[in-house]
Formats: structure tokens, sequence, C-alpha cells
């Protein structure tokens, strides 16, 4: 049993320079709303620990980690998802947290004790073996401002090594200690899991998690980028920190030391090709025709990095063309590729739809294989060469993808597709380590848009990706539609790339288009399965995302018709909408009623009656798109959907994107569709 | 909401010591320790007693009134303290919000709680000073703890409410300051509350709905009997506004940090 489960834990705090006041409250219309920015200090952190395991937490500054013990400890509550603790927890999260300066260090220790809901007679039970412990008996009745940090750090630990906790929870501190007195803390630390019991440490000090710790994450950013032995995870922060002061001093980003060296020019290329791979002009001229497409959409951060890879690759120039397809950036990536990468194709789509933006790509591609890579992915410089080897010895493929992993690993990615119960699917690999399972080639059933590479002629036969999918799970849709068929796809180790988890889109917008992705995937292949994937769908039983239900009913409602006709739709929608109707069970009363639980109901009464009304006959009508409140919805133009991007009014951001836009007259949205720079 | 009451029970061993706490960081370094706030009351009772006889005198009633003053002076500086200083005890414990877990709170009880033993104090010099002074102690007696308790109940209520606003609109304490203010004119402390009885009825039921006049009533009747003078409600109905006006303001305080205390520690201050 797991002593704290974490599932799919996110924390927003709202960042404000004004202080919130009544004034404000009741008189909105004379002082204006308040400006807030909100800030994600944890996302979609889903961690199980079992008791007799220690923790070891590590990450850079404001990564997360004390919010993840503050909610570990309960001391707040998450934006979304769920935490569970079993037992009885004890923290230490600061030095003097729970302590009086004024008191003495003897008051100071039932006060801390009380907060730690240790009872009188406990507490005396335990005086003498605390105080022995923090060797401070000569100090127990001076004031607690005439005590070291070391001395407060002694007083604290003592007490929390002592309350008898199932779960204790430490953050940074130990360092204060003297060495004496650190080692017998590692001691007490280890017998404490040795008893069989949870203890979580957050720490800057390697040698501290190598020491103590079984299991070590690493976050960034708010997300848990890596977890594993310590060793490895160690490792990995290292890297991170390295790559941190390298790009403050102003170089690129790179990955591996071979891309570190200046981009040589493509002479250059060419030779060292042909010195790596001995072959005469005829067996060159014998490679089939690559066309690699990246899609962008303001990813002028990651796409520098991505291009040179591409342009890096060990492939003939003379036989690989590299585009771009934009969906209407408003960042500086054109002018960037303009000036970088002048030989890059450069393509415009007429909305922002990662889907259509590949189709249009592959419509004007001159090449016999497709290669998709996405703008925050990069790749080995013998990524194109392998594919194209393994692809070219079996024509049953239809696709191949090598092994990618997750940013820089070691943590795997994707090595393909693998379908989870529930309809939901995922990337073979993802957050595990590189292991022997993953050095043997496979069939899978699809490829990771990510980094793969498609045969033209299986993508024309099946008519490319589904625009209706926009992004997400199109590449779930692709492997379906080909394995009907008779194609296949393959894994091949050999070819390496990487991916920056969530680089480009946001948490939110992937949460959105996966859950609505999988249910529209139902709808296309196994309508009559809809009804339970509603019912089984993670993400409509947090309260934040029940918003979405009116716009999933408008999509679902659009892809049924389209893949099944009206009669067929009208078959499954009574039991897509008895599904609505149970998901979306009106909330239920806890303590007392009040004026925000009441509208929160209502709000949530209105969204449900727009998701089924009209619902006993004739098909519902969901009306308007869902607007996250975060700046981007979802759009149709006639059956086409797409996002559109918004900023809130009068928000610094909003002003400074007017302005970029009114200096950048003719804005590369104005081009026409697909039209070439 | 009882769960939260239980749990807050369980706790009851940091609500004495967080009120231990304060008590002593307070008195700590004054050189007369808490003999200090006593005296404030008393010598507000002084000069009111010289402002209101010989100045603009008030309709007096039967008891000398001196004692009629300290018998208002003293519950009302006990509510009066205990909300101001309740108002920013929970946005400045951040401290100890965000590092430990326990019922919220606990917090503003604490700062109440602390404020108890100077009230008691306080008590015991009006009893001394009607005996002192030869008047009789009736049975009206009897009706002291029921007093002192809703007292209590009324004043925690108001500080777990205006300590959790305060959390969430900055400017809730300068209301405070200006209710108590106005507060201590609304409330029969140097006048006899017969006085509101020759009112229009609006300005009668506005008058009543201030709680701490049914408390400060109760605290004159039971201290001092019937000679006190005349009261707008009997004593009965005065004890049951009151008790419904405490109860209530209890409740919307527990009820409020029930509420939000899952994310008070994302709101304070340090």
């Amino acid at each position: 049993m797991a002593a704290i489960r974490l599932r799919g834990v996110s924390k927003r705090f709202w960042i404000s320079h004004e202080k919130p006041a009544l004034a404000r409250r009741l008189l909105p219309g004379l002082l204006g709303p308040r400006q807030v920015r909100e800030h994600w200090a944890l996302r979609d952190i889903t961690l199980e620990l079992d008791s007799g395991t220690s923790l070891g937490v590590m990450g850079p500054n404001g990564s997360g980690k004390t919010t993840l013990l503050s909610l570990m400890a309960g001391i707040t509550q998450p934006t979304t998802g769920a935490v569970s603790v079993r037992g009885r927890v004890a923290t230490l999260l600061s030095l003097g947290g729970g302590f009086h300066p004024e008191l003495t260090g003897r008051e100071n220790l039932f006060l801390n004790g009380a907060v730690l809901g240790l009872g009188m007679r406990e507490m005396r039970r335990k005086f003498d073996a605390i105080v022995a412990f923090s060797e401070l008996d000569a100090f127990m009745d001076a004031p607690l401002y005439t005590y070291s940090a070391g001395m407060q750090l002694r007083l604290g630990f003592a007490i929390a090594i002592h309350t008898d906790a199932d779960v204790l929870l430490i953050d940074e501190m130990l360092a204060v200690g003297d060495l004496a007195f650190q080692q017998r803390c590692l001691t007490q630390l280890q017998r404490f899991r040795q008893q069989g019991r949870l203890l979580v440490v957050v720490s800057q000090t390697m040698e501290l998690h190598e020491q103590l710790c079984d299991r070590v994450v690493l976050l960034e950013g708010g997300r848990l980028i890596a977890d594993g032995a310590p060793q490895t995870v160690v490792a990995c922060y290292r890297q991170l920190s390295q790559e941190h002061n390298a790009s403050l001093s102003g170089r690129a980003i790179v990955s591996a030391p071979a891309e570190r060296r200046p981009q040589p020019p493509p002479e250059a290329v060419e030779q060292e090709g042909a010195v790596g791979h001995p072959e005469t002009l005829a067996a060159r001229a014998s490679l089939p025709r690559v066309s690699s497409f990246i899609v962008n959409y303001n990813g002028v951060h990651w796409l520098s990095r991505c291009l040179e890879s591409v342009l890096a690759l060990s492939y003939p120039r003379d036989r690989c063309e590299v585009v771009v397809v934009d969906n209407g950036s408003t960042d500086e990536s054109q002018d960037m590729v303009r000036a970088r990468f002048p030989d890059v194709r450069w393509l415009v789509n007429d909305v922002n739809n990662y889907c259509r933006a590949n189709n249009l790509g592959v419509r004007q591609a001159n090449g016999d294989l497709i290669a998709f890579v996405n703008s925050d992915a990069w790749l080995a410089p013998d990524w194109l060469r392998t594919l194209v080897g393994a692809l070219g010895d079996d024509p049953q493929l239809a696709g191949v993808t090598g092994k990618t992993f997750l940013g820089k690993g070691p943590l795997l990615y994707s090595t393909g597709h693998e379908a989870l119960a529930d309809d939901y699917w995922r990337d073979r690999g993802l957050w595990q380590d590189d292991g022997p399972r993953y050095d043997r080639a496979a069939e899978v059933p699809g490829v990771s848009g990510c980094a793969s590479l498609y045969r033209r002629r299986s993508l024309d036969a099946v008519g490319g990706m589904d625009e209706a999918f926009v992004m997400y799970y199109e590449d779930v849709d692709l492997g379906i539609r080909c394995r009907q068929r008779g194609w296949r796809f393959g894994y091949v180790p050999q070819a390496v790339a990487y991916h920056q988890f969530h680089g480009t889109a946001s948490h939110e917008l992937g949460q959105f288009f996966v859950e609505r992705n999988r249910l529209l995937l139902v709808a296309k292949h196994a309508p009559e399965g809809l009804p339970g994937a509603l019912r089984s769908s993670q993400v409509l039983l947090w309260n934040g995302r029940r918003q979405w239900l009116s716009q999933y009913a408008q999509d679902l409602q659009r892809m049924l018709r389209r893949e099944h006709g009206e009669q067929g739709a009208e078959l499954v929608w009574p039991g897509v909408v008895a599904a609505y109707r149970e998901v979306d069970r009106p909330w239920r009363w806890r303590g007392a009623p009040s004026a925000g639980r009441i509208m929160a109901g209502l709000r949530r009464r209105l969204v449900r009656v727009a998701a089924t009304r009209e619902a006993d006959g004739r098909m519902p009508v969901a009306r308007g798109s869902t607007t996250s409140g975060l700046g981007w919805r979802l759009a149709y133009t006639g059956d086409l959907p797409h996002l559109v991007f918004e900023r809130p009014e009068g928000s610094e951001s909003a002003r400074s994107a007017a302005r970029t836009d009114s200096l950048r007259s003719g804005s590369p949205r104005a081009m026409p569709v697909g039209a070439q720079l | 909401m009882l769960r939260y009451l239980a749990e807050l029970y369980r706790y009851r061993g940091l609500l004495f010591r967080l009120a231990g706490k304060d008590v002593r960081v307070r008195y700590k370094s004054a050189l007369l320790g808490w003999l200090w706030s006593l005296i404030v009351p008393l010598s507000i009772s002084a000069i009111f007693f010289v402002i209101f006889t010989y100045v603009a005198p008030v309709p007096k009633t039967g008891v000398p009134f001196f004692l009629f003053l300290l018998a208002a002076v003293f519950p009302w500086m006990f509510f009066a303290n205990s909300v101001s200083h309740a108002t920013m005890c929970v946005l400045e414990s951040g401290a100890l919000i965000k590092k430990h877990r326990f019922p919220r709170a606990v917090i503003p009880l604490a700062v109440v709680m602390s404020q108890v033993t100077n009230f008691c104090a306080g008590l015991v010099i009006v009893i001394g000073v009607v005996l002192v002074h030869g008047m009789p102690l009736t049975l009206w007696m009897g009706l002291l703890p029921v007093a002192v308790g809703l007292e209590l109940l009324l004043t925690a209520g108001v500080a777990l409410c205006v300590s959790l606003l305060q959390v969430h609109y900055r400017d809730v304490k300068y209301v405070v300051e200006l209710s108590l203010l106005l507060g201590f004119y609304l409330t029969p402390i140097f006048y006899p509350v017969a006085l509101v009885g020759g009112s229009p009825p609006w300005v009668q039921a506005a008058y009543l709905a201030n709680p701490m006049v049914h408390i400060v009533e109760l605290f004159r009747l039971s201290l001092l009997g019937a000679a006190a003078g005349p009261a707008v409600l009997p004593p009965l109905a005065t004890a049951a506004a009151a008790a419904v006006t405490a109860t209530g303001f209890f409740a919307a305080g527990i009820s409020l940090f029930t509420r939000h205390e899952g994310t008070l520690a994302d709101w304070v201050l340090g």
C-alpha cells in the first residue's frame, strides 16, 4: 500500500503586485479588475510512495520542491488532482518554523510538539530523549533568539524525529548542522526508513541523496523530469545545471558534444558524410528522396536546435528537403529561419492546426519518404539514414521510429505506441529507464509523430492525418488506419532522437486534446464504445475540466456524423447522452451551503444543459466554444477545427504583442496559404 | 463542521500553548506585566465617570455610576482587544501556517484565549468593587456564566471571521477599526440602554442588531441586578438574542475556516 499517492497533481498560484482588497470587490467598476498572473508551481505530478522508501527530491530553485512537500504535508491543497496520505506526518520544512524567538528552548519544544499534534503527556514522556538528542540541555532555558542556526536545527530535528510519525518530510537544512550531528541525523533517518516508514528529503546536497535515498525525483519548472535511482538522477541534474549555465553565458543549447561546434558550411557536411559513409555517386543517387516537416507555432526557442540537428543529418542534402510549416507564429521564428537557415523551405498554414499543417506539407513534398519532426525535438546524426535503411528493408512497413529520449535522456520518451486500458494510448517507454527491452527492434501499433519516418505511399493511401484531431493522437489514428490496410510499423533502436516534453504545447492544452482525441478516436473507430470511454475518462472527473464537456460534445457529434452518417450517429447518441449525465453528476452537498458553491453548481448545470439539450429524439447542439480562460479556444471554420490564441485584454503580454505586430506590417499571417518564402 | 470542531478539540494543546505564548511574549518585557492591561479599562472608566457626571451628565440609574461603567467596559474591552488583535493574526502567522499542518482556526482562537486572563481579572475587580460598595449580589448573578460563555462565543466567532477575511481582503483591518470605534458608541457603555427606547422603531431595530448590546446588558444584569435600570428587551429575550447572534457568528467563522483551510497557506505572509 502506498503511504503517499499523488495523482495528476498540479498547483497554481496567483501572482499580483497589488494586495487583494475588499474595496475592489465592492466597487469593481471604479477600480477595475485586479491584474493577476498565474504561476503553475507544479504540473501534473503523479507519484506513488510506499512505506519503507526514502525519496530524494532535487531541482533548481523555484522548481516546485517545497510546494511538493507542502502538498504531501497537507499544508496546502492541489489545484487539480488528488493527494492521499496514510498515517501521521511530521514536517521539518524550515529552521525555526513553529518556534518563537522570545520563548525559551523548553517552551518552544512544547509549542512545536503541540503544532506537530503531540499531546502534553506524550511530550513530557519524550522530553528528556529529545533534549538528549539535541545536546542542548545547557541552553534549554535561554530564549530562542540566542540560538545559532545549527542549534535551531538540532531542536527542530530532535523533535521531528521523536514524533513517531509514519511519514517524515524534510526540506533543505541538514547542511547547517555540524559534522557529528549530521552523521547522527543520517543514522536516525536510515533507521527511520528501516522501520518501514516513509521519508521524503529535499536537498541540494547530492551526497545526501546518494547516501540516504533509494529513489530520487528531479523537478524542473514544476514538472517531474526524472525519476529513478539516485546516481542516474543526480547525473541528470548535474547535466541540467551545466546546460543552464552554458545557456546563460550565451552559448546555444546543444545536446551532444558532436553538435557543439559551429555549423559547418554545406560542402563540409557533404565531405564529412562521404568520409563517414563511403559510397559511390550511384549508390547515393539510389537513396530515396526524403522530405522532412517541422510544424512550428511560436517555437523559436526550440526551432533552431531542431533545424541544426536536421541539417547535420548524415544524409545527402540533395536527397533531403527540409520544410518548416508555420501555423501563424507571432514570434521571431520566421526571421530566425530566414537569417540562419536560408536553405529551409518555409510554408504558411491558414489556420493553427498541426495535422492540417502536416498534410499541407505532404501535398507539396517532393520526397518518397516523409519525416515528421516536432519543433521541440532534435535528432542524432544517423537517425534518418538508419530509419531509411529499415524502411527500405521491408516493403510492408508504413512507418518506422527510433529511440526517442525525454529531453537529453537518460529516460525515454517514445519507442512507438502502446495501447493502455480504457482506450488510452501512450508512448511506449515514456518516463522509463532505457533497458534491454528497448534495445531490440520490434513491431509497434503506431509511431509517435514527434520524430518518425513514413512512407508517402501509405500516407497518400489513407488520406494523410485526420485534421479533426488538430494535434495529439493523430499519429495513433494514422497507425490504426494504416494497419487496417495491411501496413505495419517498426521500431529501430539504433535511430536516436530527443524530445522536450511539453516543450511547445502547454500542459493544459495537451490535456484538453489528449482527452478530446481519445474520445474522437473511439467515436471514429468503435463508436459503440463511446459511452464506456466517457465513463472511464480520467480528465472529466476533475472539477476544473468539466467546462470542456460542452466542447467535447460538439466535437464528438461532428465526428460521429462524419464517420457514420446521420443514422449511425443517432444510433450511438442516446448512450453518449446517458454517459454524459452520469459523468457530469451535479455537485453533492458537503458542509454548509455557500453562495460560491451554489453558483458553481449552477454553472456546471448550465454546461450540462448546453451539452445535452434536445437530447430526446434529436441530436443535441453544443453552442459556442469553450474558452479555457487561459488564452486559447477551439474554433471551427466549416468542419475544420483549429486553435485560436487570445491574450487577456490589457495584460502586459498583450500590449507587447500588439507592439511587435504593428512593427511587423505585412506579417507572415497575411501570406496566402501555402505561399513559399 | 462538526468534524472540524473535533479536530480543533484534538489540537486544544496547541491552542493553550499558543495563547500562553501570546501572554508571555506580550508581557515579558513590560515592567508592570499584565497589570497594565487592567489599568487601561480602569482609567477609561475613571475619565468617563468624570465627564459624564460633571461635564455632560447622562441620566443615572439606581447603581453607582462608576460600577455601571465598569460592568460594561471590561466586557467591551475584551471584545474589542480580541477582535483587533485577531484581525492580523492569521495573515501574519505565515511561519507557522506554511510549515505545519494543523487546524488554522487555532490561531485566532488562541488570540481570544490570551485575552481571557485579563477579562477574568477584570470581572473579579468588578465583583470586588460591588462588594466594597456594600451592594447585595442578587440571584441574577447566576446569569454571569451564561454572559461570559456567550461573550466568548461571539468574540471567537467575530475573530474567526475577520482574521480569515483579512487574508483575502487586506483592507478588512480598516473596516474592523472603524466598526470597533463606532461600536463603542453604539453599545450602552456610558449610557443606559433605556435611552434608546425613545427613538423611532427603525433606529431601535438597527441598534438592537448589534450583538454586543445584548451581551453588555447581560453583564449589567448579572453583576448589578435589576437596579442597573430598565431594559428595552426582557432578560430572557436579551439572552436569546445574544445566544443566536453569538452562535451565528461562531458557525460562520468555523464554516469559513472549513472552506478555506486547505489553501490558506498560499495567501498568508511570510
